[in-house]
């Protein structure tokens, strides 16, 4: 008998205009993976929200059709109830850490069951092991990895001993490292007969691809395609904007240049036996990615020097050394990708940067376009240099979209005409001209990020450090955000890009910065950077899966520094056709 | 680190060794004798086993940087109610008539005489000190007690759920609130924000960029943690405890102690008017 019995459930919420889920009829069996795919708004999130009875016990509205849960009927119990079966995981760790030690939060969900306290620890015990916390057990979670913050949720969730295990997006906001060790505890999870629905709208897509059994593709709220692992190299998945893994799509290229490939990997092991099979013994002909196949990033030219930084220290309290002597210099011009687990400084460094915080090393230095910032008012460093927070909520407060981008010129006290040349170039910048008078309230996750990188975009600084620009977008969204940044960098402004997406910084990045435990590990091109795995492994970090393609098939000649599908394409195609 | 107003697993004697119930007995019966005192000396000692356990307890230092801060901000309207202590009937203790002796006093046609007296500054030294005193015993017991041990006393003392899961909630946000607010503030002051203003119209106004992203980001919080408190099976039932509520006998000393302290304080408060001025 199915856990998941879905007959035409559909569901709209209570102020929403159409159905956020139509028609939805599908069977889970237990012990199956089901990675839900979809881009933002297809409607993954309400689908595992209902089958934890949140809809429309927490969040009402509209239900017809009927959804059970190992017999349950959803409509019938609330969330306190399912959760002796169902156990959900949310994107963000943080939002479901709910206690000040790793011990006390994973007790939390039995202790509310009501269970003997012997079997509340039993339980704690099995969820330590299974997400291996051994030895966090007295951690304040605040003080961990994202990815190991994002184990505690999973352990929490673990020790409710679900039949159903939940994960919305579980890894979009973890470093490489961390989204292995979440995976890795969702494989385990399910050996041991759990059955695990885990959503995905993009950015991931490597990551899930290794380790599901079943995928369900979500459109507009409706099921567009259910198959097995290799629907995820399905053309369709770039048709609804999540895009597919990286191996699929040089497969594809491949496949459509007539090479004798026919079907399609989603798995980097399956990926390398294909490629070994399509090759036979031959080696290639390249040490590293030769010059005619790599993009223009290369051959890009830099002004001079922006910011120059020196010994750069910063203690919180005498034992916690935030930052332990940074020393870096930023050309005009440059796109700069700063990577590093939670915690490693990047933040830190950035509020450097813009005079939020201090530098407590006597020999510390920062100067932006030649002047120290350590000595300059706030109203002069914003406009050299800004940082837009990767939570646009802490940011927007007015009601309407413009009004929110002209509060920058307003402050600054610009004359009225300049301010208004200013608001609308940034409202067309950022593809918000035609959303002015949209309330900022309703906003979808996209628009936010964009208004709060235009309501910075007035200032006119000439180097912006923007925080995770990318998390919450689909691949669609994604590429669109990056392609409005390359533009802010073709007219003349510096980017400095937070962010956990490898496959971003290798894409549209010129330099990376590698941060971990307060210090610089590597600074330097992308493609010398990704060259050295074993390098990044120290910050807990992977280049992306087609960069490791490269470095996994060493032996038969690849180069251990191709960035992009294209290149990679590109090279395969040239060693397999070699007369054309 | 801990951030501010949260609780941070540590061995110290304080974390470790003392049980809530002791530590919640001995900072109520401090809090409420402050609340009755009125005599800075006695209050002042009160502020003596406070080194103690600030010691102790290796709380950081930088938290009370916000107790100066809020001493500061308490000053302006405790010095204008300070001004109004001109009565001479209030003073139980002191001579009315020295207590009321003018050094700055004028008679003001509706208000009556405000002015600066020896016992209006008494009593405005009184409050901030009270002031002083009650932020600090409270980071004290946050710092050292986490939130399973608060919920897990409350509990055992058949608190309704309800209430324990409201104190839960606001343990819980208190810490991240702090964040927020740091957080929307240098947001705000990289587009050129700043609150002061000369004109108090136009500094009201200029609060909504920080009141409006934090009433929503509450508002938010709140929303979440409803609803990561129901997934994790919040109502289903009576929660267990997760810890034995088992005192020692230096837990039964200290909760004697505040029963004593706070005994001692009523009934000298009312019999010799102790620590009244």
């Amino acid at each position: 008998m199915a856990l998941v019995e879905a007959r035409d459930y559909s569901f709209r919420y209570l102020r929403g205009k159409e159905p956020a889920l139509k028609n939805i009829t599908l069977d889970i069996e237990p012990g199956t993976v089901v990675g839900l795919v979809g881009k933002a708004g297809a409607g993954k999130t309400t689908f595992l929200k209902a089958l934890m009875g949140i809809l429309p016990h927490i969040e009402p509205g509209y239900t017809e059709g009927d959804l059970v849960v190992a017999g349950m009927a959803i409509r019938d119990h609330d969330p306190s109830e399912m959760s002796r079966l169902v156990s959900i995981v949310l994107e963000t760790p943080e939002v479901q850490i709910f206690s000040l030690t790793v011990k006390d939060d994973i007790a939390f969900g039995p202790a509310n069951l009501g269970l003997p306290r012997e079997e509340i620890w039993a339980r704690v015990n099995y969820a330590i092991e299974e997400a291996d916390l051994r030895g966090f057990e007295d951690r304040n979670p605040n003080n961990m990895s994202g990815g190991e913050q994002q184990s505690l949720a999973v352990a929490g969730a673990l020790a409710m001993r679900p039949q159903l295990l939940a994960m919305d997006e579980p890894v979009s906001m973890l470093d490489p490292l961390g989204k292995e060790r979440v995976m890795g505890i969702m494989e385990r999870v399910s050996k041991s007969g759990a059955t695990t629905v885990v959503s995905e709208s993009g950015a991931d897509i490597e990551a899930i691809a290794e380790k599901v059994d079943r995928v369900v593709a979500l459109h507009e709220g409706r099921i567009l395609f259910d198959g097995g692992p290799d629907a995820l190299a399905d053309p369709r998945m770039e048709e609804i904007g999540v895009g597919r893994p990286q191996v699929s799509e040089i497969f594809d290229r491949l496949r459509q240049a007539d090479v004798g490939v026919q079907s399609l990997p989603t798995t980097l092991d399956a990926a390398e036996e294909g490629i070994r099979r399509l090759l036979g013994d031959r080696k290639i002909q390249a040490l590293s990615v030769p010059p005619e196949y790599r993009d223009g990033r290369g051959q890009r030219t830099f002004g001079d020097i922006v910011v120059e930084v020196t010994d750069l220290r910063h203690v919180y309290t005498p034992n916690i050394q935030a930052l332990r002597g940074l020393s870096f210099q930023i050309r005009s011009g440059e796109v700069i990708g700063v990577i590093g687990q939670n915690g490693s400084g990047k933040s830190t460094m950035a509020r450097h940067l813009v005079g939020l915080l201090k530098p407590t090393g006597k020999t510390s230095k920062i100067t932006v376009l030649g002047s120290d910032v350590t000595r300059l008012k706030m109203r002069d460093i914003i406009r050299k240099i800004n940082y837009v927070f990767q939570n646009a909520d802490d940011q927007i407060f007015a009601n309407t979209i413009r009004e929110e981008v002209a509060f920058a010129p307003e402050m600054m006290e610009l004359p009225k005409d300049e301010a208004d040349a200013l608001v609308k170039e940034a409202l067309e910048t950022f593809h918000l001209d035609g959303h002015e008078q949209d309330y900022t309230l309703s906003l979808p996750e996209d628009l936010k990020t964009y208004l709060s990188i235009a309501s910075i975009y007035p200032l006119k600084p000439q180097i912006l450090i923007i925080d995770e620009p990318t998390t919450g977008l689909d691949s669609h969204g994604e590429r669109t955000m990056m392609d409005s940044l390359c533009r802010l960098r073709d007219a003349g402004h510096t980017l400095v890009i937070i962010t956990h997406n490898m496959k971003t910084v290798a894409q549209y990045c010129d330099r990376a910065i590698v941060m971990n435990k307060g210090q610089i590990l590597m600074d330097g091109a992308v493609r010398e950077i990704y060259s050295q795995p074993q390098r990044l492994l120290e910050a807990d970090l992977r280049p992306p899966q087609v960069t490791r393609l490269g470095q996994d098939l060493r032996d038969l000649g690849f180069p251990d520094d191709v960035l992009t599908v294209d290149e990679m394409a590109r090279l395969l195609l040239h060693n397999l056709q070699p007369g054309r | 680190m801990a951030r501010w107003l949260e609780y941070e697993s540590r061995e110290t004697y304080l974390h470790r060794k003392i049980h809530p119930l002791a530590k919640m007995a001995i900072m109520l019966s401090i809090l409420i004798v402050s609340g009755f005192w009125w005599d800075p000396r006695y209050l002042l000692a009160l502020a003596l086993p406070l080194v103690v356990l600030i010691y102790v307890s290796k709380i950081p230092l930088t938290w009370f940087r916000v107790v100066l801060l809020a001493m500061v901000t308490a000053a302006y309207p405790v010095t204008l109610a300070a001004l109004g202590q001109t009565d001479p009937g209030i003073y139980k203790v002191l001579d009315p008539q020295w207590a009321t002796t003018p050094i700055l006093v004028y008679d003001f046609p509706i208000a009556g005489r405000l002015g600066i007296t020896p016992g209006g500054m008494l009593w405005m030294a009184a409050v901030e000190i009270r002031t002083m005193l009650m932020a600090s015993y409270m980071f004290v017991f946050i710092y050292t007690t986490s939130m399973a041990q608060v919920t897990d006393t409350l509990l055992a003392l058949k608190v309704p759920n309800p209430i324990v899961f409201v104190i839960a909630i606001v343990y819980r946000l208190i810490p991240d609130l702090s964040r927020v607010v740091e957080n929307i503030l240098s947001a705000q002051r990289l587009r050129g924000w700043k609150l002061a203003h000369w004109n108090p119209i136009k500094m009201i106004r200029r609060a909504v960029p920080l009141m409006n992203p934090l009433m929503r980001r509450v508002a938010i919080m709140v929303e979440q943690i409803t609803l990561a408190t129901q997934v994790r099976g919040f109502g289903a039932g009576r929660p267990t405890p997760t810890q034995e509520i088992r005192l020692k006998a230096i837990d039964y000393v200290i909760i004697a102690v505040g029963v004593l302290l706070l005994t001692f304080a009523m009934v000298g408060m009312f019999a010799w008017k102790l620590g009244q001025i």
